[in-house]
């Protein structure tokens, strides 16, 4: 993975399709343990010279890919309702999926899973004892995970 | 095998006619569509005009809050004489996705189910069991 | 749930050949389960659920006393359950085990399934 600045996101972006890299697989965020990336997935027409790219929003702003993949809009789309990431310069960022009374960026670690969160764990019970254990996968600050 | 939304059969030895109709929202609608088709030992289509003794809806697949509309529009469309059958753990409780934010936990959640098919996915003999246990009655 | 898993009603259920190792049915043997909680912890889906209570071990040494658990309830959620086999897989005493068999005529509220029947789909000549 290339980490890339936000400020040089687009031009590279431009680079590589200038370097045969026609076909836009995918456009994505992660929420690490270091905080939100956007990446990019770039390929030859034959599906070979796979390059991925990322980028750091800077609060929440990324450069649009828009305008160099057409294709990036609707990941965009995506990407921002689900870890509320927005796409400057692009050119309609309305929600792709949700419904429009939903709240929250469903995507992002800190988004709670309400059913996992706040039911009881039935792993929680101990057999004899001090040994605590917290249900796997679920991070550390949502409301159950403490065991 | 012919394969159509709404099947007409009639079960062989006894004569209960029965119209399936499948939501196929998801895997489970690999295992619904060829159910009755594929027991020809059991049933037969039946064509045209004919009583119908029951009507099923089966709702195979996960249900989606996006979707839920679309269904329930169904569901009024096919009246309050349809028996609802829950097919797999999405339909029963939304399943693998119980912890969705985007999923309904069991369709039961929004109609009455008459019938829960258990399994992830069910197999289609298990819709047969349960289909041919309401139509009896 | 179901009246014992598959029924006969003058009808073959399962269909000819073509469930080699059907993974719909899920029994316990309570003998066997320690309340280890292993395959409580190890669902993806949580729906399973058990509780016990210690009795004291009778041969255990008075200057440190011991315990059993004694398993009083053992749940699995088959409305949940997707039947992907962890639990079984799991368990280090083997106290869980695929049935062959077809779970049917489940209504509303018997989606779970406790230890009585549970105990009843241990699978026969195991």
């Amino acid at each position: 993975m290339i980490e890339i600045a936000a400020g040089a996101w687009a031009g590279e972006l431009a680079r590589h399709k200038g370097a045969g890299l026609i076909f836009f697989d995918f456009l994505t965020a992660i929420d690490g343990p270091n905080g939100l990336r956007v990446v990019v997935r770039l390929t030859r027409p034959d599906g070979g010279g796979a390059v991925l790219l990322a980028t750091r929003p800077e609060g929440p702003l990324v450069p649009t890919a828009a305008g160099v993949y057409a294709g990036a809009a609707w990941h965009e789309r995506e990407t921002a309702e689900m870890f509320g990431i927005v796409f400057v310069g692009h050119p309609g960022l309305e929600r792709l999926l949700l419904p429009p009374d939903f709240v929250g960026c469903p995507l992002r670690k800190d988004f709670e899973l309400a059913s996992r969160a706040v039911g009881p764990w039935p792993g929680g019970a101990q057999v004899g004892g001090t040994r605590r254990a917290a249900p796997a996968g679920i991070p550390v600050g949502w409301a159950g995970a403490d065991g | 095998m012919r394969q159509s939304p709404v099947g007409r059969w009639r079960l062989r030895d006894a004569g209960v006619e029965f119209a399936v109709f499948d939501a196929g929202l998801a895997c489970c609608a690999i295992e619904t569509s060829g159910a009755f088709a594929g027991r020809p030992d059991l049933f037969e289509a039946a064509e045209g005009s004919l009583p119908v003794d029951s009507q099923f809806l089966v709702v195979s697949g996960t249900v989606t809050d996006a979707l839920r509309p679309s269904l329930l529009g169904l569901i009024e469309q096919l009246g309050p004489s349809t028996k609802i059958i829950s097919f797999g753990s999405c339909a029963n409780t939304g399943g693998p996705y119980w912890d969705s934010y985007s999923v309904t936990k069991g369709v039961d959640q929004v109609v009455p189910v008459e019938r829960y098919v258990v399994g992830c996915a069910p197999t289609p003999d298990a819709l047969v069991a349960a289909v041919l246990e309401l139509a009896g009655s | 749930m179901a009246r014992g898993g598959r029924r006969q009603r003058g009808y073959r259920l399962v269909g000819p050949a073509l469930m080699a190792d059907l993974h719909a049915m899920i029994g316990l043997d309570p003998a066997a389960c320690t309340s280890c909680l292993i395959c409580v912890r190890e669902c993806p889906v949580w729906c399973i659920s058990l509780a016990w209570h210690d009795v004291p071990e009778p041969d255990s040494d008075p200057r440190r006393p011991r315990t059993k658990a004694v398993l009083d309830e053992f749940t699995i959620d088959f409305g949940v359950c997707m039947f992907c086999g962890i639990c079984v897989d799991a368990c280090p005493f083997d106290a869980l085990a695929w049935n062959q068999g077809l779970v049917t005529g489940v209504e509303r509220g018997e989606l779970r399934a406790g230890i009585d029947e549970l105990a009843a789909w241990w699978p026969n000549g195991s």
